[in-house]
């Protein structure tokens, strides 16, 4: 393992970010879920040596972060939430130093490679303050990758960029991952994202992981739960769905024309809709998972959570 | 060293750019003129000079032989020169606050480095720039000055008239340092600085005639300067200072290599 952390709390004050929290991240690209104030950021910053686990083990590439954070550093790149650069220099320039910090040989065409990569040449010359968030945010990337990092931490990559620039940095993360063997630990709430690129995922809640696994070993723990089936007679065929045994709970939007079914077996739902629209001639525009699988996973398992937290059985 | 260089340079383009150098050079240049424009104050020149007779002919018949007092009242031009230190240091400062605030130290420590050598980077360029600039304005308005009074400077004499204004220096820097990096907030780390700096010497003026009230920068400096201006080093006088610089530095080191939080 890469990272792991076992047992670790920390708190602010009277906030306790993390409670006993236990996970290990291995080689690979692996995502980190979960929602706003989870911890899922002071994991990462105990991670990287910046904050002091109150109690706990915490070890990166067998090392403690705290201690041992110069050596750590030197074999981690990072993009951390709301980054702040200095903003008279250019993206070439800053890029030049953050290489030659890494002892990279050659910055000058290392740096001009990555801003490629990322999408930025045309404003290698411009100085960072004049950048666009967006700008800012492939910067970040290629200040985390420049140094050729065997593991890259990236805390909220996407954040402030479009749909395509989106599509093209998880690209480059699969790209990074699959030829240069970079692993990576992305934190985001964008969770179709995950799907795209993660080996693994971890889900966080009330400071801890309350999931982990696989994309396939998650779906398969907690299931594909609810499902839209679109056609223009959505009550004909919800009063035909509730009688299975298999469906928990059905709801009809008539507005939408649309029917809306939690089952547990994706395979017998699909079959089901399709022969009750035989046998009663219903016109089936579409039957898909109403989010996500990993959305679905997140929600069931957060859920589960806070729900647990709510009524006092939460951990 | 290479990567320490770099930082150096990183640090040095981001922090000395406008307004800070522009007000250090501001700052300087004005000193310097100042002093030379004040030289009869600063070298203590007799009254009684006759009007209209040029600067460099009052100037070598009043000081052609006394070089020496030249160069000890050199020492009083620095310690005029508290506020320029105060108001450098505590800009400077400010920029480490505000780096703490913005989030900007957190990716410098997210890079390979020794926490112990951000700190060195840091900690350098607050310190050096203002002294650097104070010391060389004083050398050019000495040299201006020396030079139309046909004056020669002995260097022992110099280091000790230099003397306070670099502890001066120090002190100053080091308060403002260890309010910055307590109060990680900017416009707290000015206001706090600019509070400690003048109202502990408000405060300790308080106490008349009490050698307490010569403990802190600038009176304890000014006692060291009058000294020195009759012939004698009190070098006790900038024990306090010295060692309060010390204290406060090394605390400021294991508070940022050790304790800090981001």
């Amino acid at each position: 393992m890469v990272l792991e952390l076992r047992g670790v709390s920390k708190s602010y004050g009277r906030v306790r970010a993390l409670r006993g929290l236990t996970m290990s991240v291995g080689r690979g690209v692996t995502g980190l879920v979960g929602p706003n104030g989870a911890g899922k950021t002071t994991t990462i910053k105990i991670s990287l040596g910046l904050l002091r686990a109150d109690e706990g083990i915490v070890r990166f590439f067998g090392l403690d972060p705290w201690v041992d954070g110069y050596e750590v550093r030197r074999r981690v790149g990072v993009l951390h939430e709301r980054p702040s650069y200095p903003g008279d220099l250019t993206g070439l320039q800053f890029l030049k130093y953050v290489a030659s910090f890494y002892g990279v040989r050659d910055c000058a065409r290392r740096a001009a490679e990555v801003l490629r990569l990322v999408g930025l040449e045309f404003a290698a010359h411009r100085p960072i303050k004049s950048y666009s968030a967006g700008m800012v945010q492939r910067l970040g990337i290629a200040k985390a990758i420049v140094g050729e990092p065997e593991f890259v931490v990236l805390d909220e990559p996407t954040a402030n960029l479009d749909p395509t620039s989106r599509a093209e940095i998880l690209d480059l993360i699969l790209t990074l991952h699959e030829d240069e063997g970079m692993s990576f630990l992305i934190s985001t709430h964008v969770l179709s994202e995950l799907e795209r690129v993660c080996d693994r995922v971890l889900v966080m809640c009330g400071g801890r992981v309350v999931a982990e696994g696989t994309l396939s070993e998650l779906i398969d723990r907690y299931g594909l739960a609810e499902y839209v089936v679109e056609l223009p007679e959505p009550r004909a065929l919800a009063g035909r769905l509730a009688n299975l045994d298999f469906v928990e709970e059905v709801r009809v939007d008539e507005k939408r024309g649309r029917v809306l079914v939690r089952a547990r077996d994706a395979y017998a739902l699909t079959k089901a809709v399709f022969e009750a629209a035989l046998e009663l001639n219903l016109r089936v525009v579409s039957v898909r998972p109403r989010y996500g699988a990993l959305e679905q996973v997140y929600r069931r398992v957060v859920g589960r959570e806070t729900a647990g937290v709510a009524t006092g059985h939460g951990g | 060293m290479r990567r320490l260089a770099s930082l150096l340079d990183m640090e040095a383009r981001r922090i000395l750019r406008f307004p800070v150098i522009e007000l250090i050079a501001a700052l300087a240049t004005f000193l310097t003129l100042h002093w030379v424009a004040h030289y009869d104050v600063y070298m203590q020149v007799p009254g009684g000079v006759a009007r209209g007779e040029a600067l460099a002919r009052v100037l070598r018949r009043l000081l052609a032989d006394q070089s020496r007092r030249v160069t000890w009242r050199g020492g009083f031009a620095l310690l005029a020169s508290y506020e320029f230190a105060v108001l450098a240091y505590v800009a400077l400062a400010s920029a480490t606050a505000r780096d703490l605030s913005t989030g900007y130290m957190r990716l410098l420590l997210s890079l390979p480095f020794r926490r112990g050598e951000v700190f060195l980077v840091r900690a350098s360029l607050t310190l050096l720039p203002p002294l650097l600039a104070l010391l060389a304005s004083n050398a050019v308005a000495s040299a201006v000055v020396a030079h139309l009074c046909a004056c020669s400077v002995d260097p022992r004499y110099a280091l000790i008239c230099y003397l306070p204004g670099v502890v001066s220096c120090v002190y100053i820097f080091s308060v403002s340092l260890s309010i910055a990096l307590a109060s990680k907030d900017t416009v707290t780390s000015v206001i706090a600085s600019l509070l400690f700096l003048y109202g502990s010497d408000f405060a300790l003026r308080g106490l008349y005639r009490s050698p307490l009230s010569r403990l802190l920068p600038p009176a304890c400096l000014t006692e060291f300067a009058f000294a020195a201006a009759r012939g004698r080093v009190l070098w006790e006088s900038l024990l306090c200072p010295l060692a309060a610089s010390a204290a406060l530095l090394t605390i400021c080191y294991f508070y940022f290599t050790r304790w800090l939080e981001l």
